[in-house]
């Protein structure tokens, strides 16, 4: 088995994990808090990767990050580089196309959070950045994990999008599910078999896990 | 002394709702002020603007020499910074927190009088020993009793308690009546109570402020109020007889 494939996707789910936890949790926050109206606008940007397809995410990001590109003229100013075929490429293209597994989630589980006890904390003194991390986030914190597994389980297996992105370079870009199908095209079916089998068995883990969370809350 | 706690606002909800108050609130010494009207009048609603949960838009709220609120000049205290305690209607205790802890946060761990005051409540609320269980492994009435205990462990300087016992069944609400009363007389912290129970207002209030349909009706002692009905509406609400 491509030992440097799984290794390469391992990278590319942890970190996706933990950009989506730093930025998709204050996002959520304000998403669940906000009596903006302007907040459904939002949503549906969020919820976009769930109806369009990676290849069209992939061909946006593409477009844009490439040397003619707004964000590729910005990255080439400050790395001197551009994100397509590289590492940091993929990683936003799977950030991006990951943001509602994370984001609604999270959104879900601070909408059902007891308000009364955010303002019980505000009242007894305490400050907004303290009450969340004290109650908000403790209380919050099945529904967070369940979105983080399956935010980490979703780009273990993510495809069209790091395939535009970033190609198909080993040990850069080929991450496991361009192996299977690289392999497939090659006609190595018992090696795509194996890591299909991996990947299968993986999902199913992964998502008995989320469910188990989020119907019990936590095993303490 | 004679500081009070004076309020004037107005807040517009949807479907053409207002709410309106003024209100004055002894803060000098102790004593109790009841809000009392019949349900969905906006009691909730004035007591949550006044502990800055809710932003009216009109109006100003001045508590002594502070002031809270003056909508026409964008002033809005966070409920944090007006060092007041609030307790709920449910008991809104923190559900992965111990008494102890719920008692203690907010004054953090790291205070150096956590533990003395976390135990000095626990006994004067009757729940020594209980401090390790959860909200729920106790019973209703240990409930609020620690919701209570959780407001005045740092000492506010005015108490708003939001229908206290409505959640209790009668026989536990009286035994409760009785032991806040001496309770509060023995933290010295004034107290604004909101209640839709004519005996909770009667056995509780110093001072009665009636409300009804969004707006003040008329203030002012239990028997001031009970004798003189300043109109039908508060003769209806305090039940008198005159009345008819």
């Amino acid at each position: 088995m491509d030992t440097t494939a799984i290794w390469l996707t391992l990278q590319l789910a942890v970190c996706t994990t933990v950009a989506l936890f730093v930025f998709g949790l204050p996002l959520a926050y304000w998403l669940a808090t906000t009596r903006w109206s302007g907040r459904i606008l939002v949503e549906s940007v969020v919820a976009l990767p769930l109806v369009l397809p990676p290849t069209v995410l992939g061909f946006y990001i593409l477009m844009a990050s490439g040397p003619k590109g707004w964000l590729g003229q910005l990255t080439e100013q400050f790395s001197g580089s551009t994100l397509p075929f590289t590492f940091p490429g993929i990683l936003l293209g799977s950030i991006l196309f990951n943001l509602p597994f994370a984001v609604r989630p999270f959104t879900a589980a601070f909408e059902r959070m007891d308000h009364k006890l955010i303002e019980a904390s505000w009242c007894l003194g305490v400050s907004k950045w303290r009450t969340f991390w004290r109650i908000t986030f403790p209380l919050c914190w099945p529904g967070i994990l369940a979105g983080m597994v399956l935010t980490f389980a979703h780009s273990v297996g993510e495809f069209g999008v790091v395939l535009m992105v970033g190609g198909n370079i080993p040990g850069v870009t080929r991450t496991l599910s361009i192996a299977i199908y690289d392999d497939v095209q090659a006609l190595d079916y018992a090696s795509a078999g194996r890591t299909s089998l991996l990947l299968l068995i993986f999902a199913l883990l992964v998502l008995t896990i989320a469910q188990r969370i989020s119907r019990r809350g936590l095993p303490v | 002394m004679n500081l009070k706690l004076s309020a004037q606002f107005k807040k517009h909800f949807a479907a053409n709702t207002i709410i309106e108050a003024h209100l004055e609130v002894p803060i000098g010494q102790f004593s109790t002020t009841v809000l009392f009207g019949p349900s969905g009048c906006g009691k909730t609603t004035v007591l949550r603007a006044l502990a800055g949960l809710e932003r009216p838009e009109f109006g100003t709220i001045q508590f002594a020499e502070e002031i809270w609120l003056d909508a026409a000049r964008s002033i809005c205290r966070s409920p944090q910074a007006r060092g007041i305690g609030f307790c709920f209607q449910e008991s809104a205790l923190f559900p992965h927190l111990n008494l102890s802890q719920n008692i203690g946060y907010s004054l953090g761990r790291k205070h150096p009088e956590y533990q003395q005051t976390v135990n000095e409540m626990l006994d004067r609320f009757q729940l020594t020993g209980l401090g390790d269980r959860y909200p729920h492994q106790v019973s209703g009435g240990q409930q609020r009793r620690i919701a209570l205990a959780r407001v005045l462990a740092r000492r506010p300087r005015l108490l708003l308690l939001d229908e206290p016992f409505s959640a209790l069944d009668t026989a536990l609400r009286l035994e409760l009546h009785a032991e806040l009363k001496e309770l509060l007389g023995r933290f010295q912290i004034p107290v604004l109570l909101v209640t839709h129970d004519r005996q909770e207002a009667a056995t509780l209030a110093d001072q009665l402020i009636i409300m009804d349909e969004g707006q003040i009706q008329q203030s002012g002692s239990v028997q001031e109020v009970f004798e003189n009905p300043a109109n039908g509406e508060v003769a209806r609400i305090v039940g008198t007889e005159k009345a008819i």
